[in-house]
């Protein structure tokens, strides 16, 4: 498949806004466990990975924001600053051709779980507040975004877990070489409630893991002229059986796509809330490199689809900031639960050869 | 569209279908009962219609995955069962070993609206019931929308790529066109595309709270439409390489040609019929046909005033005064959400291979508003149909519409 061009990027994260604050927690190992907020009687005695000072109507103004749940607008937040980074300006003339795809794992698990809870406790079944019903839909940040910045193109929610930044890295590829967009606002975006944090709570029972959140997108076209970081390779797959090696053979595949060796990669970040299954698929992938790996739920928690695209903003950053140089390749690893296993390889483009891919 | 040039594709058909409806398990079910403009409309009996002034939707009360399924084990939501049930259904209908496909080289694209509403709706009750703490870890773990597709590719034994696309009531055709493009572009050879969703009490409210449920009897297109009827299913069809179902010998129901998606990126909840027509140009575009070509549109369709209309001027707009006969099975199986237009689909490859154009049942009355509409009222009819459009809109403006054509 196609490697992506990253254009721009934009990150929020418990660490706050941009990449730079989440690279700067993530290299101090500190876990950004915000105070709790003001309903801290509602949470779980686990860790809170949450961005607190997150102003929403500071960031997005006051005009249409009345209505959205956190996870649209950290997702809003996000495209906002990957736009801006990537200095697209959309007008008419290509409003068109740009797409959306951002990953999740269930929408607004808080918006979901409010309206059908409403239906119990008012007093009559259907008094439930009909302008908060698109949130309670999965597809609700992405056609926010396409709302906010006029974006006309293909508009697709991938509903992954933890592997939903692959695959909507993989459906964005598609997109671009199908010649169904020009630029693709891609990531993952995901909110802590106090349904997240139970919910973390129980998926985590007996360990000290906490929800997080966080959102990162990036601005991405079809690899060419000028770009200094890509994603060179994006492969997915499907293991309930024996899901380390289905993911061993995922980053085999993107190592292959991008004609690299397995020890050409110095960097290696999961996405994954429990990274038992990336571990053992790395030992078969890459036995030899002693390669770097990135604790990335110390900071942000498990912030489910989030994790992993919060992963590649702080891979991308280091190309950007001259950290990883020429030849060094950073890889991106993901499972679920149920078997889906996805890869993403990342590495330098090609600067001013746009010859090549 | 934008610029880009696709490469050389490869040629995807439909071997095979498996709808998990109210009006029909399986195909020969679920045809006949197009044919026969049969109603899925009943009582509701999934949730306690207590205080809602609205009681109809249409379930599938009779839905036994167990009867379906061979290799699915474990703790399931009904959404996911929907969606395995119709792809086994789907293969079975295909005749298609898939130990014999190599190894990777198949996977399930699987469209929702809100995943596994009904777990989601088992824990707010259970929130409701003893707060935070009272949720259970069961529900928790069933809730990811991504075991959906997940939960195919288990009951098939599938290790190729398992995505879960939640575009709301277009998610099946986003799947059927991203499921297209795998086999197309040779990603994949076989590719399992469908949608499922289940009905649930916050989706009857909300639809009732936004003025757009009916009473109990849908009628798309109609002066007097009123709104839609919340319904539920899985839907399923195989998609394959022709030369991969060539060699197999494979009975072929008809081809995919291409897809068009676009975004009105206008309104959370409103149908913008510009941004419908300039998506039907874009499937048009993408499937290499013209407008005259359409045989058969098969509808969005909802029974909304406002669809309705949206849709009909998109029709005129695109195709002028004569446009081709559009129906809307919608008027039979209610809105099953993110398995809408799988089913749509579904009735447009019947159209296709057996000859006929489903009917757009409970039609009394056209509407002065939408002139010029064939909506193929209350009865089937014979017809000769070689390339069908199946529309495809949903909130957030996530517009998505498949071509499909029969083998040449």
């Amino acid at each position: 498949m196609t490697s992506l061009s990253i254009a721009g990027c934009g990150v929020v994260s418990p660490a706050g806004l941009g990449a730079d604050a989440l690279a700067a927690a993530v290299g101090r190992g500190e876990p950004a466990v915000a105070a709790s907020p003001a309903s801290e009687d509602l949470l779980p005695a686990t860790p809170v990975h949450r961005y607190a000072g997150f102003d929403v109507k500071a960031l997005l103004g006051r005009k249409g924001t009345i209505f959205l749940d956190r996870v649209t607008a950290l997702a809003l937040v996000a495209a906002d600053a990957a736009i801006e980074s990537g200095e697209l300006s959309v007008d008419d003339s290509n409003r068109d051709g740009i797409g959306v795809v951002l990953g999740t794992t269930v929408g607004s698990l808080k918006s979901t779980m409010d309206y059908s809870a409403d239906t119990l406790t008012q007093d009559r079944p259907y008094l439930v507040n009909p302008a908060l019903f698109p949130n309670s839909v999965m597809n609700c940040a992405a056609s926010q975004i396409a709302i906010r910045r006029g974006l006309k193109g293909m508009n697709a929610t991938i509903a992954g877990g933890p592997v939903a930044v692959v695959q909507a890295l993989r459906y964005t590829a598609n997109a671009l070489r199908r010649g169904y967009a020009d630029v693709v606002i891609a990531g993952a975006a995901e909110e802590f409630t106090p349904n997240t944090a139970w919910a973390a709570a129980l998926r985590h029972q007996g360990r000290a893991v906490g929800a997080g959140e966080g959102a990162a997108m990036f601005v991405l076209r079809r690899a060419g002229d000028h770009d200094r970081v890509r994603m060179l390779a994006i492969s997915t797959g499907f293991g309930a059986d024996d899901p380390a090696a289905a993911l061993a053979g995922c980053v085999l595949r993107a190592l292959d796509d991008a004609g690299a060796a397995p020890a050409d990669v110095t960097v290696a970040a999961s996405g994954s809330p429990d990274d038992t299954v990336d571990t053992a698929a790395l030992a078969v992938a890459l036995p030899r490199s002693d390669f770097e790996r990135v604790d990335m739920t110390a900071t942000v928690g498990d912030a489910q689809a989030a994790i992993g695209a919060l992963q590649l903003a702080n891979l991308v950053f280091a190309y950007t900031t001259g950290r990883m140089r020429a030849g060094e390749l950073s890889l991106l690893t993901a499972c679920t639960p149920e078997g889906d296993v996805g890869a993403v390889l990342v590495g330098e483009g090609d600067g001013a050869d746009p010859g090549r891919g | 569209m934008a610029s880009g040039q696709p490469e050389a594709d490869r040629r995807v058909v439909v071997t095979g279908m498996g709808p998990v409806s109210s009006i029909g398990i399986g195909l020969a079910d679920f045809a006949d009962s197009l044919r026969a403009g049969r109603s899925g409309i009943s009582p509701i009996r999934s949730f306690d219609t207590t205080g809602f002034p609205y009681v109809c939707a249409g379930e599938v009360p009779d839905f036994r995955p167990a009867k379906f399924l061979r290799r699915l084990d474990g703790d399931w939501g009904r959404s996911s069962l929907f969606a395995a049930a119709a792809a086994r259904l789907a293969v079975e209908d295909a005749k298609l070993d898939l130990d014999r496909t190599a190894e990777g080289r198949a996977g399930a694209v699987i469209g929702t609206t809100s995943g596994e509403s009904r777990v989601v709706e088992e824990l707010a009750a259970q929130l409701v019931a003893g707060g935070y703490p009272g949720l259970r870890p069961g529900p928790i773990r069933r809730m990811p929308a991504n075991r959906l597709s997940s939960a195919v590719n288990m009951e098939l034994g599938l290790h190729g790529e398992s995505i879960t696309i939640a575009t709301a009531c277009s998610a099946s055709n986003y799947a059927i066109g991203y499921a297209f493009d795998c086999v197309a572009t040779g990603e994949a050879d076989v590719m399992i595309a469908g949608g499922a969703d289940s009905v649930c009490r916050w989706a009857h409210a909300g639809f009732y709270r936004l003025g757009a449920l009916t009473e109990s009897v849908c009628r798309p297109f109609d002066q007097g439409r009123a709104g839609i009827l919340t319904a539920e299913g899985g839907v399923a069809l195989v998609l394959e390489a022709l030369e991969h179902a060539e060699a197999r010998g494979a009975a072929i129901h008809a081809e995919v040609l291409g897809y068009g998606v676009n975004c009105d990126a206008k309104h959370p909840v409103a149908p913008d019929s510009a941004s419908i027509a300039e998506c039907m140009r874009i499937a048009h575009r993408n499937a290499g046909v013209a407008a005259a070509d359409i045989d058969y549109i098969c509808a969005h369709g909802t029974g909304t005033p406002s669809n309705d209309l949206a849709e009909a001027r998109a029709v005129r707009e695109v195709f002028g005064e004569q446009s081709p006969p559009i129906s809307s099975v919608k008027s039979m199986l209610g809105h099953t959400m993110g398995a809408a237009s799988g089913f749509g689909a579904v009735a447009s490859v019947l159209a296709i291979s057996r000859d006929f154009l489903p009917p757009t049942i409970n039609f009394a009355n056209a509407d002065p508003e939408l002139p010029g509409l064939d909506v193929v009222p209350n009865a089937a009819r014979e017809a000769v149909v070689r390339t069908a459009q199946n529309n495809g809109y949903a909130f957030g403006g996530n517009n998505a519409i498949t071509i499909f054509g029969a083998m040449s």
